[in-house]
């Protein structure tokens, strides 16, 4: 389809404005992340400024961020071990079994799948409290798991689906165990959607921001709180706090560029595919 | 072991976890919305039936969130799917030098909530410049943004949409990708205009896609909880606050547990309304 | 017969060395005293605490002041510092959730109360009492502003010790009311400040700023409700808790001070918090202003004000129902949950002592200390005594004098009637409502709340 040209500059103009539209909260982050607090709120804008990386040193080296950057990374890594440890087997089991129970089964993931995180926040707080798990990195990752299972669960389903299953039978013949089919044959052949799975709960868990706010203080505090934190009384640092939220925003940054195949898979297949 | 058996004992571990961090905790939720606890008041731990509820009807502040939230869920998600078809139109045509354009979109949808919800506060705090240094140079003096009711539900309007639109237009892309290539050719050969094309051609067919776009946003729009907290802390007066914040505030800022829980109750009650057909729709496609 | 001198020691010997064994003991004793003290202090050597509060100027001074505290404890003292909402939040759940994550919390005066019904407070009586970690002399219970000591007080225990004595003064432009022949006499009296804040309006400089902000609108606002005759609830002492919101003193109060707001108040004004306030007062944006007396520092620092030598200050407003200024405290409290007690209590001693305070208060712009002594202590009062018409410091005392802990009902759960007052006088700023109406909503849902908490039927 060759659409006119009137047609396509539309379409060129939409992507210009649209481009303008996303950059903008990116580049006034950037922008006060390089100023000193004096210029952040120098009226009108200056747009011409000396720019001070004092703001990213500052950030590493004054407060605490490093320690809840390094929490979050553990945090999200665990969380992503651990659901795809029990995910993956899970979504493949409830494929091959098919089944009455297989449905409700699925009924209850989707279900829990589009609940906000608010809604299992306040048994969390009362559950941790009562058994001294507050302010535990091992808390945050349970906590994480409870939102991030069913997405593991559901995404791997729909890409076992995918697989065609004259592989598996093959191995079967060949005198393999369900076991072995499984984690010979099927695991490999649907490893893009299982980094994709991966990293989308990675993802998921980095951005994770209710239950670090209210199930976290001082030690397993994770990157997003941190920036929360920096929101202080006599006047907001903006400067360290712009720096703060670039680097949180780093990881997503990355994957997008080095992994944008696989992100797009995973969040298409949550959303579409059945 | 036989297949069904080793299939059982993988399934088993998962289902154990899921049952304790999801059955587990949202069975208690509905414990706690039968009783009056409320952490700072000792000894209010008792059983009241249904008399949270009977409370809510009376609980001004309970009405408000949900026009609240009736308001996120339908202009949200309005705007989304306005802004991601076209978007994803433009992105269809495929035109030379746009192909990058595609993974940069990915971002907002990426990056922490509470990032996007600090953004668009510093944007839309006239003491920093921003939104309302843009409307002047253009000779409009911008309003207080976020201090009045009206312009701080479009505030957070606009980074709702600035953060979700993406995803809508990515999966509305995959659709319009995944279209066939017949009823294309046909119209062209009929000569159809573009815009022809698109109202009788790739509307009717993307129908479907559409349809679960839509209730999937409408069931995520009230997932901008950290937008809220950042931007506004359900402010000004309860003005952006939406039936989960108004749980928030009440279970965990002023720690009337019970009474959050009933609110929260109320709030799943919503959304299964709104998923029941897309749960329904989901399974069907893959039995 | 005469008695026998025995040669052993002349008389002069013999005092001379009393009076010298005697001294040498004394030496021992306080050597002795100071070694225990030094022990005491050292106890929990290598040892770290975790503080959570709001930034306050106190908290500034004694940041600075902290390496004296580790050089003399060895103990390591993390402030963790949020803005005042998020801070009681998360105060509020910590304790709620008795983790033991923080050792010392901000204790605000009007949550002492529920926290302590609530058992989450950690007596300090029981700490007093133990002499293996208490300093009498450093403590000094006595020296405190006894109304401070009051607003940590619990069914007559302590539960926290203050730092922060908080009241409100009228600041006025001197140079302004002469030009409009105005006495400052006349700000004495309710009626008296609203009509010269109209009179002194232009366009040029307003005429008054207040709080108008939700959340912080009662705090001056009380001045206005009480001053002409305002209740909070029907019998405080009493018991009886029922709200009195929408009595003709209510209403009147919300109608004066929201004129002021929207009509003889700078641009922005409903939304304005003790900040805002300041700056304005600063740049000379407005000629009255009520505010906290220990911010006078902040608007006459000379790097930033425009009025140093213009200000003038006293007492505020009165009203047929007599003189109520703002008065709260701010001090420290050890959580029940505390893991660390013995450490946090020793920190709270060092802090709050007239050294500690002292020193807090001559390394920030901290002034609402809590010791009589640190009043009376020249250095002090030589760096407070602040430049303009009427005595700064007499004014703040006089303020101190007269301030009640009940200015606003320490109740279970009265946070949220606050927030509820708030919102109606912000309506009646912003003419949402009118004072009338807002008040009568403010009555319900102060009404609502306090059935909610059972307070009332």
């Amino acid at each position: 389809m060759r659409p006119k040209p009137v047609v396509r500059i539309a379409g060129y103009v939409l992507l210009a404005l649209a481009f303008v539209g996303f950059m903008v909260p990116f580049l006034w982050l950037l922008q006060l992340s390089l100023k000193t607090q004096l210029d952040a709120f120098a009226y009108p804008p200056r747009f011409i400024f000396t720019p001070t990386l004092q703001n990213f040193v500052s950030l590493w080296s004054e407060s605490e961020f490093a320690k809840f950057f390094l929490n979050s990374l553990i945090v999200s890594t665990m969380t992503t071990l651990v659901a795809l440890l029990l995910g993956v087997p899970a979504a493949y089991a409830l494929v091959r079994l098919g089944s009455r129970t297989g449905r409700a089964i699925l009924v209850w993931i989707l279900f829990t799948r589009m609940l906000p995180a608010m809604v299992f926040v306040i048994p969390f707080f009362i559950a941790y409290s009562r058994f001294q798990m507050i302010d535990t990195l091992a808390g945050l990752v349970i906590a994480n798991l409870a939102l991030d299972l069913p997405v593991v669960i559901w995404l791997m389903r729909s890409f076992f689906l995918d697989l065609e299953q004259s592989l598996e039978e093959a191995a079967f013949i060949d005198g393999a165990t369900p076991f072995q089919a499984f984690a010979r044959v099927s695991l490999p052949l649907a490893l893009p959607g299982l980094v994709a799975t991966g990293i989308f709960v990675f993802i998921l868990s980095w951005n994770e921001f209710i239950f670090a706010l209210v199930l976290t203080r001082h030690e397993a505090v994770t990157a997003p709180i941190a920036i929360v934190n920096f929101m202080k009384y006599a006047g907001t640092e903006w400067g360290q706090l712009s720096a703060g939220a670039l680097v949180v925003v780093a990881p997503a940054v990355l994957f997008a560029i080095f992994a944008n195949r696989y992100l797009a898979k995973g969040l298409v297949g949550g959303s579409v595919k059945g | 072991m036989s297949r069904v058996q080793t299939y059982r004992a993988m399934l088993a571990p998962g289902m154990i976890v899921l049952a304790l961090l999801s059955l587990v905790p949202l069975t208690a939720l509905v414990y706690l919305s039968l009783r009056s606890w409320s952490l700072i008041v000792p000894g209010s731990n008792e059983f009241v039936g249904l008399g949270n509820f009977v409370r809510m009807l009376d609980d001004g502040r309970f009405w408000n969130s949900l026009w609240v939230s009736i308001y996120y869920i339908v202009v949200n998600t309005l705007l989304q799917l306005t802004i991601g078809f076209g978007l994803a139109l433009a992105f269809f045509l495929d035109l030379r030098g746009t192909r990058w354009l595609r993974v940069l979109f990915l971002l907002p949808m990426l990056i922490p909530p509470i990032v996007v919800g600090l953004a668009w506060r510093m944007l839309f705090t006239p003491s920093l410049g921003g939104i309302n240094y843009f409307l002047s140079t253009v000779g409009i003096q911008g309003p207080d943004w976020l201090n009045r009711p009206f312009t701080a539900l479009a505030a957070i309007t606009v980074a709702a949409v600035w953060e979700w639109t993406p995803l809508v237009m990515l999966v509305l892309l995959a659709g319009l990708e995944s279209l066939p290539r017949e009823p294309f050719e046909a119209a062209l050969i009929d000569g159809a205009t573009f815009r022809q094309t698109v109202a009788h051609v790739i509307l009717p067919l993307l129908k479907p896609v559409i349809l679960v776009v839509a209730i999937l946003r409408i069931i995520d729009s009230l997932g901008i909880l950290p937008l809220i907290f950042v931007m506004t802390s359900g402010g000004p007066s309860s003005a952006t606050e939406s039936i989960n914040f108004y749980a928030y505030e009440s279970g965990i800022n002023f720690l009337h547990i019970s009474y959050a829980s009933s609110l929260l109750v109320v709030f799943i009650m919503l959304m299964l309304a709104f998923s029941v057909t897309f749960i329904r729709n989901a399974l069907k496609v893959r039995a | 017969m005469q008695p026998r001198r025995y040669k052993f020691m002349s008389a002069r010997a013999w005092w001379s060395t009393t009076i010298a064994l005697l001294c040498l003991l004394a030496w021992g004793a306080t050597l002795g005293q100071e070694s225990q003290d030094s022990d005491k202090w050292r106890q929990f050597d290598g040892t770290r605490i975790r503080v959570l509060s709001s930034n306050f100027t106190f908290l500034e001074g004694i940041e600075k002041c902290l390496p004296e505290f580790q050089e003399l404890t060895g103990i390591d003292v993390r402030i963790d510092q949020l803005n005042a909402e998020n801070a009681l939040q998360r105060i509020r759940t910590e304790l709620a959730s008795g983790s033991g994550a923080y050792d010392i919390i901000w204790s605000h005066a009007n949550w002492v109360i529920p926290y302590a019904e609530s058992g989450w407070l950690q007596s300090l009586d029981e700490l007093i009492a133990d002499d293996s970690i208490t300093l009498e002399s450093v403590l000094a219970l006595d020296d405190f502003l006894q109304s401070t000591l009051n607003l940590m007080e619990y069914e007559d225990q302590l539960y926290g010790l203050p730092w922060f004595a908080a009241t409100v003064i009228t600041y006025y432009r001197s140079d302004i009311l002469a030009e409009h022949g105005i006495d400052p006499a006349q700000l004495d009296t309710i009626e008296g400040f609203y009509e010269a804040a109209k009179a002194v309006h232009s366009n040029d400089i307003a005429g008054v700023v207040l709080r108008g902000a939700p959340s912080n609108a009662t705090w001056l606002w009380t001045i206005f409700f009480k001053g002409l005759g305002g209740q909070y609830v029907a019998d405080l002492e009493g018991g009886d808790l029922t709200p009195v919101l929408d009595s003709a003193a209510a209403i009147e109060a919300t109608r004066m001070y929201a004129d002021m707001l929207a009509n003889y108040s700078i641009p922005g004004a409903a939304n304005t918090e003790f900040d805002e306030i300041v700056i304005a007062m600063q740049q000379g944006r407005a000629v009255l202003a009520i505010e906290g007396a220990p911010l006078a520092g902040r608007i006459l620092d000379p790097e930033q004000s425009r009025v140093v030598g213009d200000l003038g200050f006293r007492v505020v407003p009165e009203g047929p129902g007599g003189r109520h200024p703002a008065f709260t405290g701010h001090g420290f409290s050890i959580p029940a949950s505390a893991r660390n007690k013995g450490a946090a209590w020793l920190f709270m001693q060092w802090a709050m002592s007239t050294e500690g305070q002292k020193c807090a208060a001559l390394n920030a712009n901290h002034i609402a200390v809590t010791r009589s002594s640190v009043w009376n202590d020249p250095e002090f009062r030589e760096n407070w005594n602040l430049p303009g018409e009427g005595d700064f410091l007499a004014t703040f005392e006089a303020s101190l004098d007269a301030g009640h802990p009940e200015y606003r009902p320490r109740v279970q759960g009265w946070a949220e009637v606050d927030q509820a007052i708030g919102r109606a006088i912000n309506r009646a700023i912003t003419g949402t409502q009118s004072p009338e109406e807002a008040m009568r909503r403010a009555q319900e849902e102060a009404t609502e709340i306090l059935r909610r908490l059972r307070l009332i039927d």
